[in-house]
């Protein structure tokens, strides 16, 4: 009997751990792409997607219903806002460049800099209710955006199916949660560079584009260890990823006291943990779409692509004068592959090719991702 | 003794079976521990340790990983009985990923589970003379895309790129004599093809073969391996900044001579110690 029951025990275990996962979504991904990981509190369906859509561009998501989450993430942008930092429903500025959401699903923590933040349900709390800054400025206003919502003609029946089975489905972790679901479907696979090496294509890449991707992976530049794999960033996380790897870098942006010290409010990791080592430590973002999400870096301080090759060329950026001055390049804190190099025009260009091959079009205009509101 | 650990051996197999994959009832289990140190204490990140070197350098520990694979346990006949590795988190077909950081700030990359036993099946009890691994992730499974790996080929930290292929190991420090600290990167060189076609090979393997004698008394619960990287490091000068396995380092001779390349005799890294009183 006890014999039995192992083994039975052992069989329904090793179905749970060893078989495949059930596939619930067809993400349309080309061969070689793992799929994203998705909550267990959080099937993907079609309705939940579409009603993310919805509330994503919907501006009664914000407290004065002058914003949705399409005013910061625009997709004709790469799902960013082309500004330095960005403003709130109320003007207030957040200390932060928004972020794009190319392939967000794949990211092991979301923001710049937060190493707790994990789940986009999660992630999207802090822009619809923070108040520090105030970006969408629902706090305290839940009773009255579900209100809102249950208003609006085509929203009771998209909850209803997105949540089959639940008696009051208008709920705020609902509306949460179809936003996530959303942003997990906007995935950026169709770049030349996809249509090279995943889709069979050998002539998507110019001879420029493919020199740009040997510099881009040389020990010269150094660029592929913090924006490597199928999504140009050291921080992956799919379906299969059972143990995530996180990490953030210090680029040696700033240095103002000779220590690598970075300006408040943007000291990176170091302000979720105390260490002196976190300082200036960001998340690599994806470099898909990268083209059309200037200005770049944690605080949009760089200007456009080249500035930002200029800035990983001289090993860190240097700052003559003002508050900021130093030279990051000195920085102790800066990432070990930021040595430094000289580009010649051509590999300049070529490396310049290679961004141009990492924007996806399908992805810039897809009507799937775009505004469905008049 | 044999006795004993049979017994010991086959109660451990039924409990793995019902933490992983079912196995069948012949197979032995196998649990080899392994232990990180620096001069007999534990390696930790974040902590210095004094007198590393010929350089008498301190040191302050930072990652230490390696990729094994091709594990097998030799019987007193010579026959080599392959290890068939559990599939868990850090061990996917025959490669193993052994990892003694903790992720989090001290450790500078990398995450906070560590693994340090390499646990599987022997399809014989032995008893066993010596156990035979290679450090490094095998030819055909190094030019793949990372980051679309099961675990644990799926770390971006012990990889390259896909030209370049995994890191097969990793060590970093801080150090008192060297201002940028000091690493060990083992990696695959000279390499040509294109990975993405799937034709990349490298001439230069570099994947030690270790082999560790084992005394007659040798049990999974009473020996582990030590690496231990006072030990390990005791003749290499660390006021340089180690060795990236680049083909012009003048460095790498040294360092690869420690890990047993060319002489897999000459190796200081690994050996098989009783395991203390903890």
């Amino acid at each position: 009997m006890r014999a039995l029951v192992l083994v039975v025990l052992s069989a329904s275990i090793a179905s749970a751990s060893c078989g495949p996962a059930p596939v619930a979504w067809d993400w349309e991904l080309p061969p070689g792409i793992p799929a994203p990981r998705v909550p267990a509190d959080n099937p993907m369906n079609a309705a939940k997607v579409e009603l993310g859509r919805r509330l994503f561009y919907d501006v009664r998501m914000s407290g004065n219903q002058t914003q949705s989450c399409g005013s910061c993430h625009a997709q004709e942008r790469a799902f960013t806002d082309g500004r330095l930092v960005s403003v709130g429903s109320t003007g207030d500025h957040t200390p932060r460049n928004a972020m794009s959401l190319t392939n967000v699903a794949y990211n092991p923590t979301q923001t710049w800099a937060n190493p707790a933040l994990v789940a986009l349900e999660d992630q999207a709390l802090v822009p619809i209710f923070g108040e520090h800054p105030v970006e969408l400025g629902l706090a305290n206003m839940e009773d009255e955006l579900v209100a809102r919502l249950r208003a609006e003609p085509l929203y009771p029946d998209l909850f209803a199916e997105a949540y089959p089975g639940e008696a009051d489905p208008i709920r705020v972790p609902n509306a949460v949660r179809a936003i996530a679901a959303f942003e997990r479907t906007m995935l950026s696979f169709d770049a030349p560079y996809d249509r090279y090496f995943y889709r069979g294509d050998r002539t998507a890449l110019s001879e420029s584009a493919l020199r740009g991707l040997d510099l881009f992976n040389s020990e010269r530049l150094e660029c592929f260890h913090c924006h490597g794999g199928f999504n140009f960033t050291d921080g992956v996380m799919h379906g299969g990823t059972t143990i995530p790897e996180i990490q953030f870098h210090n680029t040696g942006l700033y240095n103002i006291d000779g220590r690598g010290g970075y300006p408040e409010p943007n000291r990176g990791l170091y302000e979720h943990t105390g260490s002196p080592r976190d300082m200036g430590r960001f998340r690599a973002p994806t470099l898909r779409n990268i083209t059309e999400t200037a200005p770049y870096m944690h605080d949009g301080s760089v200007v456009d692509l080249d500035a930002a090759l200029d800035h990983y060329a001289a090993g860190g950026r240097t700052i003559e004068s003002g508050d900021y001055a130093g030279v990051g390049a000195e920085s102790p804190l800066k990432n070990l592959f930021l040595h430094g190099f000289t580009l010649s025009e051509q590999e300049r260009a070529d490396v310049m090719a290679l961004f141009d091959a990492l924007r996806d079009d399908t992805f810039l205009t897809d009507p799937r991702f775009s505004d469905p509101w008049p | 003794m044999t006795s004993f650990l049979r017994s010991s051996l086959l109660g451990s197999t039924a409990l793995l079976a019902l933490a992983g994959c079912p196995s069948t009832p012949s197979e032995t289990s196998m649990d080899l521990a392994f232990s990180a140190q620096v001069n007999g204490a534990d390696f930790e990140c974040g902590r210095e340790y004094p007198n590393v070197g010929t350089s008498g350098t301190t040191i302050t520990a930072q990652d230490l990983r390696l990729y094994v694979h091709d594990v097998r346990f030799v019987t007193s006949a010579g026959v080599e009985v392959p290890l068939v590795l559990d599939q868990i988190d850090f061990q996917n077909g025959d490669v193993a990923l052994l990892d003694f950081e903790t992720g989090g700030s001290a450790c500078g990359a990398g995450n906070t589970p560590t693994h340090t036993n390499l646990t599987g099946t022997l399809a014989s009890a032995g008893p066993f003379t010596a156990v035979r691994l290679r450090i490094g992730v095998p030819e055909d499974r190094n030019h793949l895309d990372s980051a679309s790996q099961p675990s644990p080929m799926n770390f971006s930290s012990m990889y390259w790129n896909w030209q370049g292929g995994y890191k097969f190991m990793r060590f970093e420090a801080l150090t008192d004599t060297a201002a940028r600290g000091v690493s060990f990167h083992l990696a695959a060189t000279n390499c040509s093809g294109d990975a993405t076609m799937g034709t990349r090979t490298c001439a230069n393997g570099n994947r030690p073969e270790i082999e560790l004698a084992l005394p007659e008394d040798f049990g999974p619960g009473t020996h582990e391996v030590v690496l231990d990287v006072g030990t390990w490091l005791a003749g290499l000068d660390l006021t340089t900044d180690g060795c990236e396995s680049g083909l012009s380092d003048a460095d790498c001779a040294s360092w690869f001579e420690t890990v047993g390349l060319p002489d897999a005799s000459a190796q200081t890294l690994l050996r098989v110690v009783r395991r203390p009183t903890r």
